[in-house]
């Protein structure tokens, strides 16, 4: 299991999705302490469960589900999760619903080896901090209740998952770009993939997609992307209703899976994409690129929020088992899918020399790679798009983000979507 | 072909078969209009299908759009029957899309397959929607009026038991907490989260408000409902941005994709139906011109197989009108058609046979009759003149009796008296072998099976003083036929002309010799008299055999012999002809039939 079925279950978010009723349950808890974690597929997977129930001795259930789903879960009932694993644009939400607490940076383990892109949102002097919410702004609480970058001992979210996304092209149709030099936002709006276009079905992602082809492509500019007016929503949403009634999009897509065979089937030859689509893809034999773009990805970061109603024992596990993901061994896991951890070093010792340098050093692959399945993912010679770990996230152009105008975003969406 | 009818079928058959293979090609055109409307009927049938299908889908996106509009009246303005229409309409939709056997067959299964899953998920989320619609309302008109209320009954209470002191710090707390009513509305009307920052602001500040009071059980359970108001606030937040999302995204997403696939659906019918009419058009031409091509075929045919058959039945009959016509003017050389089978025409070409061979026989007996009466002609003109002869020569004779008779000369008269016998004996013998004549072919001619070597050895042995005395050879070779004849007629003809041989032949140096041979071939037996004597000159070869014809008048004789031959031959159905011989003889070339053409 990893990110490709990320929305997978989206499209049929609306009936069990937020359903009041118990989310189904993957093991049933034999002994106490039992932690309920809710989230999405991307990291709630079973190996990984069952080596943190070996490892902690708890008992552990994975509720895991679609996007929307979980995040109105946690948003409307906290006793339903003990820890919440999601992605750092629903921190706002769940701050504000008071459905999460603080974590205590001192009962972190491992807090000291997490990097300066989580805290500082740079994972360099010289990277781009990329404008939305980078997850420092969200991550450490100031008195008055409060996000900012500035360093307290109690923080919103456990950073640990993260990654950076673009667009996907089928390299048959469309001319191979050069990484960071040619491939470019822009793409998406290109007159030559008319109606062979399609964009991920989220506002809080798909839309900084779409404004980043926008100004790419000289459309109009924002005061700021991270968090626009009603206005340039407005504005921006003109440009691309204009263009979905001039049949530019073929539409949007629901989940990698409906990616994948969106390009699969020809009809789109350039998309928004998650690595796993990618990768499917490639797999298929369609030469997909996953471009590198000029201005820069569009990076998310995963979080771990703690519930409100955890409490006592459970927020003991709660916090063990957060310990434990930062313990090296869920590090390499999930780098193996293309994810990186936010403390690297510590992974290291439970990766290969030609998977460290494969995976985190952006080198080509001195041997074949397995995958999580154990199936080989990576061929010799091959190297990674975009680079190391370090130069990815150099290249941050903007960080999914929930704006202050997520709900008109929403119904603009909907126009959108609908033209 | 015709030919083939004459050769190989009868008359009726013929008839009867012309019948059945035009009634065949007859029923042919009728299965071959019928296949061919049959088809049609099934393109036609096809074609209305996918039209109605084509129409279905037409409503379709009309209805998707219709379900789409309830259901946003539904979101916004709360109206229950909206929420209601949304589910018929998703239940007409799902009753008319796809599932047809020409969905089948046009491929577009999976087309049909995805748009009722986009359609289905569209549905179950607006179904939840509804119920986050109505956890929303709940909230907002029961709970949030709830909390408001009692907020304000708390502030007022404290009003009252503070007095003027605090009224201004009490009616600012009032004012907070009616503000959060305000703002939450607000939020819900505008979906502006800078609603919820106020709303939120509003309850942090009455709050505040609280905490200048001193605390009593009325500001703790104000307290309680700020928390509790809060919390339902938030919680209506999150309810109305989770139908936001699902209506705005999730359903969106799905009514587009469903919408999509329909359209999708929709090209695929109107290309299929476009093809489709295509290929009725063409099937209608094609088979209009097939079936007028076979239909002009099999006319063809018909005629042409009637024209045969009528020629068939025709050409015989004209053939046999044409020989009759010729039959009843007596014609005995008319051509009798060649006609193999017994059938009717076979029957009529029988008669015609039968015919020509009644004038044939008649046309002989004629040829008979005037060659008898030729003969008799030639024979009462014979007779007459030479049984006149002796009468003639015994009237001289008497005259010359008579007239010594006269003169007294009875010795010399007496003299003359021979004379008038031997005329008389003479004309007495002409009469004889007239008589004989007369009797071949009418009396003694039973025929049996002769052997000529028995007969023809009995008879030289019978001639030998005969021969011997006139120093003449009669030669007989073995191995002579069986014939079928009359013994004594046959025996006569070699007799004659042993007898003409002995008259004739003259041979000083080897003295006279007759051989009797034989051959044969396929019908005859040829026996051959072969001479050593001067032979017949040609031109006498015939004569002969004529009546009191002889070669030389010194001969003795009444010439009648050989003409006895010739019609016992005749009479055997046989000849006899005189040829030059081997060695300058003659040879009496006789023929006899085989037996088995007797």
């Amino acid at each position: 299991m990893n990110r490709r079925t990320f929305l997978q279950q989206s499209g049929k978010l609306g009936a069990a999705a937020l359903a009041a009723t118990a989310f189904p349950r993957l093991v049933k808890a034999k002994s106490k302490p039992t932690i309920k974690v809710v989230g999405t597929h991307v990291t709630l997977l079973e190996p990984i469960r069952q080596q943190a129930e070996h490892d902690l001795g708890i008992n552990i259930e994975f509720y895991p589900g679609g996007d929307a789903e979980v995040l109105l879960k946690a948003a409307t009932d906290p006793t339903s999760f003990d820890l919440y694993e999601q992605w750092s644009n629903s921190i706002k939400v769940l701050w504000q619903a008071k459905t999460i607490q603080s974590i205590d940076t001192s009962r972190l383990t491992y807090w000291h080896e997490i990097n300066s892109l989580s805290k500082t949102g740079r994972i360099s002097d010289k990277a781009k901090l990329g404008l939305g919410d980078a997850p420092c702004n969200l991550l450490f609480i100031q008195p008055d209740g409060s996000f900012s970058c500035v360093p307290t001992e109690h923080i919103s979210f456990l950073p640990y998952v993260h990654n950076v996304d673009s667009f996907g092209y089928n390299a048959s149709v469309i001319p191979q770009g050069i990484p960071y030099e040619t491939e470019s936002w822009g793409w998406l709006l290109d007159e030559r993939w008319h109606g062979k276009v399609a964009i991920i079905n989220s506002p809080e992602i798909g839309l900084f997609d779409l404004a980043l082809a926008v100004r790419a492509k000289g459309l109009m500019d924002f005061k700021n992307m991270g968090n626009m007016s009603r206005e340039e929503v407005d504005k921006l949403f003109d440009i691309l209703i204009a263009h979905k009634r001039d049949g530019h999009f073929r539409g949007v897509w629901t989940s990698v899976p409906h990616s994948v065979e969106l390009m699969a089937s020809g009809e789109v030859v350039l998309e928004s994409m998650f690595s796993p689509g990618v990768s499917a893809l490639n797999g298929m034999g369609i030469p997909c690129i996953y471009a590198a773009p000029k201005e820069g990805y569009r990076a998310w970061h995963g979080v771990m929020c703690l519930s409100r109603a955890c409490t006592g024992e459970r927020q003991e596990a709660a916090y063990a088992f957060m310990n434990w993901w930062l313990s090296g061994w869920p590090g390499a896991f999930i780098a193996r899918q293309g994810y990186y951890i936010s403390n690297p070093q510590r992974s290291r010792p439970f990766m290969s020399q030609a998977e460290w340098e494969y995976w985190y050093e952006g080198k080509p692959a001195t041997e074949p790679l397995q995958g999580t399945d154990g199936k080989i993912s990576v061929r010799p010679g091959e190297v990674r798009t975009g680079g190391s770990y370090i130069k990815r996230f150099e290249n941050i152009a903007i960080w999914n983000t929930v704006m202050d105008t997520y709900e008109y975003t929403m119904t603009k969406w909907n126009e959108f979507v609908l033209a | 072909m015709t030919n083939f009818l004459l050769r190989a079928i009868g008359l009726k058959k013929r008839i009867v078969f012309g019948y059945v293979i035009t009634g065949a090609m007859a029923f042919m055109i009728a299965l071959l209009s019928y296949g061919a409307f049959t088809r049609l009927s099934a393109d036609f049938r096809k074609i209305v299908l996918f039209s109605r299908r084509s129409a279905d889908n037409m409503v379709f996106a009309a209805q998707m759009a219709e379900m789409q509009r309830q259901a946003l009246i539904y979101i916004y303005e709360g109206h229950s029957s909206s929420g209601s229409q949304v589910g018929v309409i998703y239940q007409k939709m799902m009753q008319n899309i796809g599932g047809s056997e020409a969905i089948e067959q046009l491929g577009a299964k999976a087309v049909v397959t995805l748009a009722k899953k986009h359609l289905e998920a569209y549905y179950e989320a607006f179904q939840e929607v509804r119920r986050q619609r109505q956890l929303q309302a709940r909230l907002v008109k029961s709970e949030f009026r709830v909390h408001a209320t009692r907020g304000q009954q708390l502030i007022e209470e404290l009003i009252r038991e503070e007095g003027e002191t605090r009224l201004l710090e009490c009616t600012k707390m009032l004012n907070a907490l009616l503000q959060i009513e305000k703002n939450a509305y607000r939020y819900l009307d505008s979906f502006d989260g800078d609603f919820i920052k106020a709303a939120l602001f509003n309850i942090q500040e009455t709050r505040s408000l609280i905490g200048h009071f001193q605390q009593n059980h009325q500001t703790i359970e104000l307290n309680n409902v700020l928390n509790s108001y809060e919390s339902s606030f938030l919680e209506a937040v999150q309810r109305t941005r989770g139908y936001l999302y699902l209506t705005s995204v999730v359903m969106a997403a799905q009514a587009y994709e469903t919408m999509y696939q329909s359209k999708k659906l929709s090209a695929l019918m109107i290309s299929e139906s476009e093809r489709i009419q295509q290929q009725l058009f063409q099937h209608v031409s094609s088979r209009l011109r097939l079936l007028l091509f076979w239909t002009v075929f099999l006319l063809l045919f018909i005629a042409l197989f009637s024209y045969v058959i009528t020629k068939s039945i025709t050409i015989p009959l004209k053939r046999l009108t044409k020989t009759f016509k010729l039959l009843a003017s007596g014609s005995a050389d008319a051509e009798i058609p060649s006609y193999p089978l017994q059938d009717e025409l076979g029957d009529l070409t029988n008669a015609a046979a039968s015919f020509k061979e009644k004038n044939i026989a008649l046309r002989t007996s004629k040829q008979e009759l005037e060659r008898s009466n030729d003969e008799l002609e030639q024979f009462v003109y014979t007779v007459s003149h030479d049984l006149k002869s002796p009468i003639v020569t015994s009237m001289g004779f008497i005259g010359i009796i008579r007239k010594l008779a006269s003169q007294g000369k009875a010795e010399q008269a007496m003299g003359m008296l021979d004379k008038v016998v031997k005329a008389n004996e003479r004309m007495s013998q002409l009469i004889n072998d007239l008589l004989e004549l007369s009797r071949v072919g009418r009396i003694d001619m039973d025929k049996k099976q002769i052997d000529l070597n028995q007969l023809l050895g009995d008879f030289a042995h019978n001639q030998s003083e005969r021969l011997k005395a006139a120093k003449f050879t009669l030669t007989v070779e073995q191995d002579l036929p069986v014939i079928y004849a009359n013994e004594s007629r046959t025996l006569q003809v070699f007799e004659n002309i042993l007898s003409n041989g002995l008259k004739y032949v003259r041979n000083e140096k080897e003295g006279g010799r007759l051989r009797i041979s034989s051959f044969e071939d396929k019908q005859w037996h040829h026996i051959r008299c072969t001479d050593n004597g001067l032979g017949i000159p040609e031109e006498y070869r015939e004569k002969i055999f004529g009546l009191f014809y002889r070669l030389d008048v010194n001969i003795e004789g009444t010439g009648i012999g050989l003409a006895v031959a010739k019609k016992i031959m005749k009479f055997h159905n046989g000849d006899i002809r005189a040829e030059a011989g081997p060695n300058g003889g003659a040879v009496f070339h006789l023929t006899f039939p085989k037996m088995m053409d007797l």
